[in-house]
């Protein structure tokens, strides 16, 4: 069993004004994710 | 962040260039696992691992709709009127996505499991299997990882690859002209959202036409990237594997600019955007002629490493340096993780970072 583990931080406003400079809009549907829980992706594993 | 750079990069991977992305967070957590590879070897191959399974999650998509439906990419059930849209640019569309979606997969499944017997951590995606994808005839329906209805694409490897004079790698600030300029601004789809895209025949088949830009555009990526991680690869079964699929990716890029070019020239509003795209007669002005024609599909050669060595037909760019953080930025500027949330734009950083930072011996 092995899983990649999210190292850094990187705050949702950060990803979300990377994403004005690529033009794009910002992600739309974190709560799938996360459960609205903010910034915190819980186990973030995404490994098998 | 530093403002500019990574915006940059996405624009530049377009036009050819790959800007070197700044290592914003420096703040180190537990590290993956690299088993017995090297740390900067397992790194560039996890980042190929994630490219591949996003490949092969689009690919699966087309395939669905517009390609041959058989057990060796089970899933969907075809589009009829998708796929004979498709077949206007070739009538062997649909056999060509099939086999570059059966590749795809093979990529993914091998830099995995070769991962897994180093004793090295693999990527998986799942977790963000969340977007709906179509809802057309032939669609298996299932969530995706990637978004086909909202692509901005850059065409600039038409000009870019026909060049003599200019490489990106040694001409960052040159400006390559694109191909379908409309594709570069607004989104558009590249599949039948609904069974209701199918109803017009000339938005059909600009959505075709659509899709058959995407192929290129994102298979000259990938013929880019394994070039250029290559380079940074320690031990030479990494540098075999990396230089022994990057090929198949030119393979498909070559292919796929062929058909692109028989794209039939139309003007198409998408009836739900109200997004217009308009498909040139490239063998007209300002392109066509000597240069431009649409059966030139092998590389113009071009000036390489220095401009005081003879042109040579090459790969371009395939400048390591920021690699794999440029893609990121390529694939995010396309508009095709549209939908997806923060945790995976920082995952895919997470791992072009890691990607980025491998050098040859660490």
């Amino acid at each position: 069993m092995f899983r990649v583990e999210l190292k850094k931080e990187i705050s949702n406003e950060e990803i979300t004004e990377w994403l004005k400079e690529l033009n794009q809009p910002p992600f739309i549907h974190e709560e799938r994710i996360d459960g609205g829980r903010g910034g915190d992706y819980g186990g973030r594993a995404v490994g098998p | 962040m530093r403002n500019g750079l990574t915006a940059a990069g996405a624009a530049t991977m377009g036009a050819g260039l790959l800007a070197h992305s700044s290592s914003v967070f420096a703040e180190r957590g537990p590290e993956e696992h690299s088993g017995r590879l090297t740390p900067g070897d397992a790194a560039l191959l996890r980042f190929a691992a994630a490219a591949e399974i996003l490949e092969t999650d689009f690919w699966v998509q087309y395939n669905e709709l517009g390609g041959v439906q058989d057990s060796e990419v089970p899933g969907g059930s075809g589009n009829p009127a998708y796929t004979a849209a498709l077949e206007v640019l070739d009538s062997d569309m649909a056999q060509y996505i099939h086999d570059n979606t059966d590749d795809e997969f093979t990529h993914q499944n091998f830099l995995n499991a070769y991962l897994a017997s180093k004793g090295a951590d693999t990527v998986n995606l799942e977790q963000f299997r969340t977007l709906p994808g179509s809802s057309a005839t032939g669609s298996s329906g299932k969530l995706r990882l990637t978004n086909l209805t909202q692509l901005t694409l850059d065409t600039s490897w038409w000009t870019r690859y026909r060049s003599s004079t200019h490489n990106p790698d040694l001409d960052p600030n040159f400006k390559f002209p694109q191909a379908v300029p409309t594709l570069a601004v607004g989104q558009h789809t590249a599949i039948p959202r609904t069974d209701d895209d199918t109803k017009d025949t000339n938005f059909l088949q600009a959505i075709a036409n659509t899709a058959g830009f995407h192929f290129p555009t994102i298979e000259q990526g990938g013929n880019s990237l394994y070039p250029s991680m290559a380079q940074r690869a320690t031990h030479v079964e990494v540098l075999r594997i990396l230089i022994s699929i990057g090929p198949t990716e030119t393979m498909h890029f070559q292919t796929w600019s062929d058909k692109a070019g028989n794209a039939p020239p139309l003007t198409a509003v998408d009836p739900v955007t109200g997004v217009s795209v308009t498909f040139p007669d490239l063998n007209s002005p300002p392109f066509g002629g000597e240069d431009f024609q649409t059966n030139l599909i092998m590389p113009e050669p071009c000036p390489f490493l220095s401009r005081k060595l003879p042109p040579c037909s090459i790969i371009r760019p395939t400048e390591t340096k920021g690699i794999a953080m440029g893609v990121v930025n390529f694939l995010t500027a396309m508009g095709l993780f549209i939908g997806q949330p923060p945790a995976f734009f920082e995952l895919l950083r997470d791992l072009a970072e890691d990607a980025d930072e491998a050098r040859r011996g660490r």
